[in-house]
C-alpha cells in the first residue's frame, strides 16, 4: 500500500466517524483541526481505523500519535509496507 | 523534606552548584546523588526498602518485557502484567486498603461478625505518584513505544528524580528521560526563570494557601459553630486553598527543574477559566487526567468487550447512543478510579471522582436539551457574558466536588457540613464582624485580598496575552523587574506563614 | 557572561541590604518602654569601654539597681543588664556579651533565678535569645535553650520568627526609644503594693544542697571572673518565696560560703537597708522607685567600702551617665509637680527645667481667682502681654516665643519630637474666645467656652511626658 492509498481510505473513515462528508486529512492534520475530535472521539476513530485497515494498535501507540501522519506511518508499518 | 523549608533551598542551591560545575556527561550523577540524599531524608529505612524493591521490580520487569517482546509475546505480556500489578499493588495496599476493609466491615456488620480494624500503613513519600509513573513506563515498554533503560543507575536517576516526590507531576518516561539524563549547559534566562517560578509558588503556598487553610479548617472542624454562610465561604475558600497549595507546589517543582534545565509537563492551565467540567479536568491536575485517560479509559474503550457492547447499543439505540453508552461506562470507571487514587475513602471517590464524572456525563446527555433551551430563550452562547456564566457554573460545581474532598474524616463529615450549611440562614455574618472569628484578623484578610488579586490579575493577563507571566515581566525594564522581584521576595519573607510560630506548611497533595 | 554575573551580584547585594534594613525594623526589641530588656542600650553605649559596674539578672534586677543614683552619689559608671525572665544560662551569656566591649571592675549577679533551675517561660526565652547580636555565645545559648533542629534554625536565622512582627510594628521599631537608652537599664515604676513576707520562711535554716545546674552557674561565673579579672558579687532580691525556694536559696548561699564568694541577701538585711514592705514594692518582689533608691544606696555604700571605683563625674565621654542623671531629675521633677496644687509652686519647678514646652493661658474671670496667678506670670516670665489682659503664652526651652492676646484668634504649632506636634489654638466660642490645646488630634484640653482661670500645660521634650495639664480656677 502507498501513502496515497491509505489516505483514500482514511478520508472515508474520518468522514464517517465525524459525520462530515467534507473532511480531508493529510500528514499534518491534528485533533485541533477537526471540531469534534476530542479525546473520547479519538478512541472511536482508532477503532474504526483498526477495522478498516485490519490492524491493531496497542495503547502505547494510541497516544503516541500526535498527528495523522504518525497514524499513517504506523498503519503502513503494521501492514508490512 | 518539606519543599518550602529553608533547608530545601540550601539543598537546591548545593545541587544546582554541583550540577553546573561537574562536566556535562556526569551531571546526571549529581542528580542521582541528590535523589539518594532526598529520599534518605524523606523516608525511613523500611520505606526506602519498599521503594527500592518496587524500583527494581520495574527495572527488571521492563528489561525482561523488552527482551521477550518480539520472541515470546505471551511471556512479555505476562511479565508486564505481573510487574504492573506489583507496582500498583504496593500503592493500593499501602494507601487504599481502608477502602476494602471498609467494604469487608460493611459485610461483616450485616452478618453480625467482628469487623476488622482499619488499617493504616506508612507509605514511602510520593508513592501515589511514582507508582503511576513506573506503571506507565512498563506499559509503554510492553507496547514498544518506549525503549527501556538498561543502565540501572540511570534508571534510578529517573525513578528517584526528587522534585516530583511531593506532588508530581506524573511524567512519562519517554518524555523526560533524555531531559533528566542529559547534562544541560547553564542558561542564564532559564535558570532565573526557574528561580522566579519558585518564588511565585512560594507566594501562592506560604502567603495564600496557608491563610486560607486556617479558615477552612475551623469551619470543617466544627460546622455546628460555623453554619450557614460560614460553610459556603469555607467551601469556596477551600477551592482556592487547594489551587494555591497544589499549583504552588507544582511551581516550585517545575521551577527547580527549570533551574537544572529539565522541562516537566504542566499540571495546571488556567483552570478557573474553563467553561465546562470536562475542560476543567484538562486544565487541573492535567497529568493525572492524562494518565487515566491513556492507561485506563482508552484500554477500556478499545477492549473487545466494550466494542461488542458498542455494537449492540448502536443497533438498539442508534449511532449516537451507540458511541455514548460505552463511553459513559468507561468514564464512570475512570472517574471512580480518579477518586480512588486520592484515597480509599468515599469522600474522595464521590467528591472528586464520581460526582465530576456524573456531571460530565449528564452534561453530554443533556446537551441537546440545553441547545433547545438556549434557542427558546434566545441565549447567545458565544458572548462574553455566557462564557462567564459557564465559568461560574463550572467553578460552583467544582466547589461542590471539593466540599466532599475536604471532608477528610469521611463522607459523614461532608454531609454534616452540607446540612449545617443548608439549615442555617445567616447572611449577617458578612457585615457584623463575625468573619474575624475564623482565625484571621483584618490584616490577614487584607493580605489575602491583595495577593489574591495579584494572582487573579496576573493569571488573566497571562491568559489574554498567551504568554507566561515571567515572559511578560522579562520584557520590561530592569528597574521595574527588579522592583517586582524584590517586592515578591520581601513579601514572602515577611507575610509568608512559616517558622515555628505556624504549623508545618505541609502540602495537601503530599499525602497522596 | 560577566554582565550576567554582575547583575546577579548586584541583585543579591540590593536584596541583602534591603533585608538588613528591614531587619532593623523587624528585630525583636523593647518598644513598650517597660524596659524588659536593656540589651539595645548596652549596644548603644558599647562603643567605648566605660562601664565599671554591671548588674546582671532577671526582672528583679532592672527594678532595683538605678545607675542614675550611683552616678549622682559616687560618679560610678554602672549599667543594668536586667532582662525579664533571664535564667542562669542566659546570665552567663549576658556577662560574656558585656565583656565584649567593656572591662567592668565589679559584676553583680542576681541569683534569684536559681529557684527555677533553668526553666524559662516562652516569651522570656524569646527575649534572651533574640535580643543579642549573632555571635558564638548567642549561638551556644540558642543551642542550650532549644530542642529541635527547626527551632535552632529559626532562632539563628531570626527572620522565621520576627517576620510575624509585621502585625505589631510600633513607632519604636522605626526609631529608637530614647528613655530605654537614658535609663541605662533601670525600670522606673511608681506603683505601690503593700505586702509582708513570711518571716518564718525567710529565716529558716534548712537547705537543699545546691543542684548541679545551680552549682555550674556559680562556678562558671566565678571562673570567668578570675579569668577576665573582675570581681563578682552575687545578690538576692527581697522577693516573696515559699519553703522549698528558701531551702534552695539557703543551699546556694551555703555553697557560696564554702567557696568563699561574696553575696548580699537583701531580704535578710532588710532592716539595715531600710526596706519597708508597705511602700517599696510594686508586687511581691519587684521594687518601685522608692525601694530601688534604698537598695541602690545600700549597694552604693557596699561598693564604696569594698572597692576603689573611680569617680567619673565631669569627665568627657561619660555623657550617657550625665543624660541618665538628667533624665531622672526630669522624672522626679514631674513626680514632684504632680503632688503640688498651687500653680505658683508648679511654675517654680517648671522654670528650672530645660527642654520644656509650656503653654499658659489666662482666661475668663481669672483676676478674681483665689490663687496667686500673678506670681505664675512673674515666675514664668510671661511678659509679651500685660498680666491683666490675659491671653495665651507659649514658652519653648525657656524663651517666650508666642503671645496671643485674648480677643485675637490664632494658632501656634510646636514640633516636640520627630513625629509629634503640640498645637495651641485660640478659637471663637459663644463666650468670646478661649484656648484649646492638643497633640496628634487628641485634645489635651478640649475647648471649654466658659473656662476661667489659668490653663497650664507643660510638655517635657526630653522624657516625652506631659508634666502638667490643668485648669487652675
Amino acid at each position: 500500500m502507498t501513502r496515497e492509498e491509505v489516505y483514500e481510505e482514511l478520508n472515508g473513515v474520518f468522514q464517517d466517524v465525524f459525520d462530515d462528508e467534507s473532511i480531508v486529512v493529510n500528514d499534518e492534520t491534528t485533533a485541533n483541526d477537526i471540531e469534534d475530535w476530542d479525546s473520547l472521539e479519538h478512541i472511536n476513530l482508532i477503532v474504526s481505523v483498526e477495522k478498516k485497515f485490519g490492524v491493531k494498535f496497542n495503547i502505547g501507540e494510541v497516544h503516541s500519535m500526535q498527528k495523522v501522519g504518525d497514524m499513517v506511518t504506523l498503519i503502513l508499518a503494521k501492514k508490512g509496507c | 523534606m518539606n519543599i518550602t523549608a529553608f533547608v530545601f533551598f540550601v539543598f537546591i542551591g548545593i545541587v544546582a552548584l554541583l550540577y553546573y560545575i561537574v562536566p556535562k556527561k556526569a551531571r546526571w550523577i549529581v542528580l542521582l546523588a541528590a535523589n539518594i540524599y532526598f529520599l534518605s531524608q524523606a523516608n525511613d529505612l523500611l520505606m526506602n526498602g519498599f521503594w527500592l524493591l518496587c524500583a527494581l521490580v520495574t527495572y527488571v520487569g521492563a528489561r525482561l518485557v523488552e527482551g521477550n517482546r518480539e520472541t515470546h509475546p505471551g511471556r512479555a505480556k505476562a511479565l508486564a502484567a505481573v510487574s504492573v500489578l506489583i507496582v500498583i499493588g504496593f500503592m493500593i495496599v499501602l494507601k487504599d486498603s481502608s477502602f476494602f476493609v471498609g467494604i469487608y466491615n460493611n459485610v461483616t456488620g450485616l452478618l453480625g461478625l467482628q469487623p476488622a480494624p482499619m488499617p493504616s500503613f506508612p507509605a514511602p513519600m510520593g508513592i501515589s505518584y511514582y507508582s503511576l509513573i513506573w506503571a506507565g513506563y512498563l506499559i509503554e515498554v510492553y507496547c514498544g513505544t518506549c525503549a527501556c533503560e538498561k543502565n540501572i543507575l540511570k534508571f534510578l536517576t529517573f525513578c528517584g528524580y526528587f522534585p516530583i516526590y511531593t506532588a508530581g507531576p506524573i511524567v512519562r518516561f519517554q518524555d523526560v528521560e533524555s531531559n533528566i539524563l542529559e547534562g544541560h549547559s547553564f542558561d542564564y534566562k532559564r535558570f532565573t526563570f526557574g528561580l522566579q517560578r519558585i518564588l511565585w509558588g512560594l507566594m501562592k503556598k506560604l502567603i495564600l494557601s496557608e491563610r486560607l487553610a486556617i479558615v477552612v479548617n475551623k469551619v470543617y472542624e466544627d460546622s455546628y459553630a460555623y453554619p450557614g454562610f460560614y460553610v459556603w465561604i469555607a467551601m469556596i475558600l477551600f477551592v482556592f486553598q487547594l489551587y494555591t497549595d497544589f499549583s504552588g507546589c507544582i511551581d516550585i517543582v517545575l521551577g527547580v527543574s527549570e533551574m537544572l534545565g529539565i522541562e516537566l509537563p504542566e499540571n495546571f492551565s488556567f483552570p478557573f477559566l474553563a467553561q465546562s467540567m470536562s475542560e476543567f479536568w484538562r486544565c487541573w491536575h492535567i497529568t493525572l487526567g492524562g494518565w487515566l485517560r491513556d492507561y485506563i479509559l482508552y484500554p477500556i474503550l478499545k477492549s473487545d468487550g466494550m466494542q461488542k457492547l458498542a455494537g449492540r447499543c448502536k443497533k438498539r439505540y442508534g449511532k449516537k447512543m451507540g458511541k455514548s453508552i460505552p463511553t459513559w461506562i468507561g468514564l464512570l470507571i475512570s472517574w471512580f478510579l480518579i477518586g480512588f487514587w486520592h484515597g480509599g475513602q468515599w469522600n474522595y471517590i464521590l467528591g472528586v471522582g464520581l460526582f465530576c464524572g456524573v456531571i460530565i456525563i449528564t452534561g453530554e446527555m443533556l446537551a441537546p436539551v440545553f441547545a433547545r433551551l438556549k434557542n427558546v430563550l434566545k441565549i447567545n452562547d458565544k458572548t462574553f457574558a455566557y462564557r462567564c456564566f459557564q465559568r461560574l457554573r463550572t467553578f460552583l460545581l467544582f466547589t461542590v466536588a471539593l466540599s466532599f474532598f475536604r471532608a477528610y474524616d469521611g463522607l459523614e463529615q461532608g454531609f454534616l457540613v452540607w446540612k449545617n450549611g443548608l439549615t442555617v440562614y445567616n447572611p449577617w455574618i458578612l457585615t457584623d464582624g463575625s468573619l474575624l472569628r475564623l482565625g484571621l484578623d483584618q490584616k490577614d484578610i487584607n493580605i489575602l485580598w491583595f495577593f489574591g488579586t495579584i494572582l487573579a490579575v496576573s493569571g488573566i493577563l497571562s491568559y489574554v496575552k498567551k504568554q507566561s507571566l515571567r515572559e511578560l515581566i522579562a520584557k520590561q525594564n530592569l528597574v521595574f523587574r527588579w522592583i517586582l522581584y524584590l517586592f515578591l521576595l520581601y513579601s514572602v519573607i515577611i507575610f509568608g506563614c512559616y517558622g515555628i510560630n505556624f504549623d508545618s506548611a505541609a502540602f495537601i497533595y503530599q499525602k497522596f | 557572561m560577566m554582565k550576567q554575573l554582575g547583575k546577579v551580584i548586584a541583585f543579591l547585594l540590593i536584596f541583602i541590604l534591603g533585608l538588613s534594613g528591614l531587619y532593623r525594623i523587624f528585630s525583636w526589641k523593647e518598644t513598650s518602654g517597660e524596659n524588659k530588656s536593656s540589651v539595645q542600650a548596652l549596644y548603644e553605649i558599647g562603643d567605648k569601654d566605660r562601664v565599671d559596674v554591671v548588674f546582671i539578672g532577671p526582672s528583679f534586677t532592672y527594678s532595683l539597681a538605678n545607675p542614675a543614683i550611683l552616678w549622682d552619689d559616687y560618679g560610678i559608671a554602672s549599667f543594668n543588664l536586667g532582662v525579664s525572665g533571664q535564667d542562669t544560662e542566659a546570665a552567663y551569656t549576658s556577662i560574656l556579651e558585656v565583656l565584649k566591649t567593656q572591662t567592668p571592675e565589679v559584676v553583680m549577679v542576681d541569683f534569684s533565678a536559681t529557684m527555677t533551675e533553668g526553666y524559662q517561660v516562652e516569651s522570656n526565652r524569646y527575649r534572651n535569645m533574640l535580643a543579642y547580636r549573632l555571635s558564638k555565645e548567642n549561638y551556644e545559648l540558642i543551642d542550650k535553650l532549644t530542642e529541635t533542629f527547626d527551632e535552632k534554625k529559626d532562632f539563628l536565622l531570626r527572620w522565621p520568627i520576627v517576620h510575624t512582627r509585621y502585625k505589631e510594628l510600633q513607632r519604636y521599631d522605626f526609631e529608637q526609644y530614647m528613655p530605654s537608652i537614658y535609663t541605662l537599664g533601670f525600670c522606673y515604676d511608681w506603683t505601690i503594693m503593700s505586702w509582708m513576707p513570711d518571716f518564718t520562711v525567710l529565716y529558716s535554716k534548712e537547705q537543699t544542697p545546691i543542684s548541679p545546674i545551680n552549682q555550674e552557674f556559680v562556678d562558671k561565673i566565678v571562673a570567668l571572673s578570675q579569668e577576665r579579672g573582675f570581681s563578682v558579687v552575687f545578690y538576692l532580691p527581697a522577693l516573696d518565696r515559699g519553703e522549698d525556694t528558701q531551702r534552695i536559696f539557703n543551699g546556694v548561699e551555703a555553697y557560696m560560703d564554702e567557696i568563699g564568694v561574696t553575696y548580699l541577701d537583701f531580704a535578710r538585711n532588710a532592716a539595715e537597708i531600710g526596706i519597708d514592705y508597705q511602700t517599696d514594692f510594686i508586687d511581691h518582689g519587684h521594687s518601685n522607685y522608692t525601694g530601688a533608691k534604698k537598695l541602690t544606696d545600700y549597694i552604693g555604700r557596699f561598693l564604696a567600702e569594698n572597692f576603689r571605683l573611680e569617680d567619673h563625674r565631669g569627665e568627657p565621654d561619660y555623657e550617657p551617665w550625665e543624660l541618665c542623671s538628667l533624665y531622672q531629675s526630669h522624672l522626679l521633677a514631674m513626680k514632684n509637680v504632680q503632688t503640688l496644687s498651687e500653680p505658683a509652686d508648679i511654675a517654680e519647678i517648671l522654670v528650672n527645667m530645660d527642654q520644656l514646652v509650656i503653654v499658659a493661658s489666662l482666661e475668663g474671670d481669672f483676676l478674681s481667682s483665689d490663687r496667686d496667678l500673678a506670681r505664675v506670670y512673674d515666675t514664668l516670665g510671661l511678659y509679651g502681654g500685660e498680666y491683666e489682659d490675659g491671653g495665651t503664652w507659649v514658652i519653648q526651652d525657656g524663651e517666650l516665643t508666642d503671645y496671643i492676646p485674648r480677643d485675637t484668634l490664632g494658632e501656634v504649632h510646636i514640633r516636640v519630637n520627630s513625629a509629634d506636634t503640640v498645637s495651641v489654638f485660640r478659637m471663637e466660642t459663644e463666650e468670646g474666645t478661649n484656648v484649646k490645646c492638643q497633640m496628634g488630634g487628641l485634645p489635651y484640653n478640649p475647648l471649654q467656652p466658659n473656662a476661667s482661670g489659668l490653663y497650664l500645660m507643660a510638655y517635657d521634650k526630653f522624657t516625652n511626658e506631659v508634666i502638667v495639664n490643668s485648669w487652675f480656677r
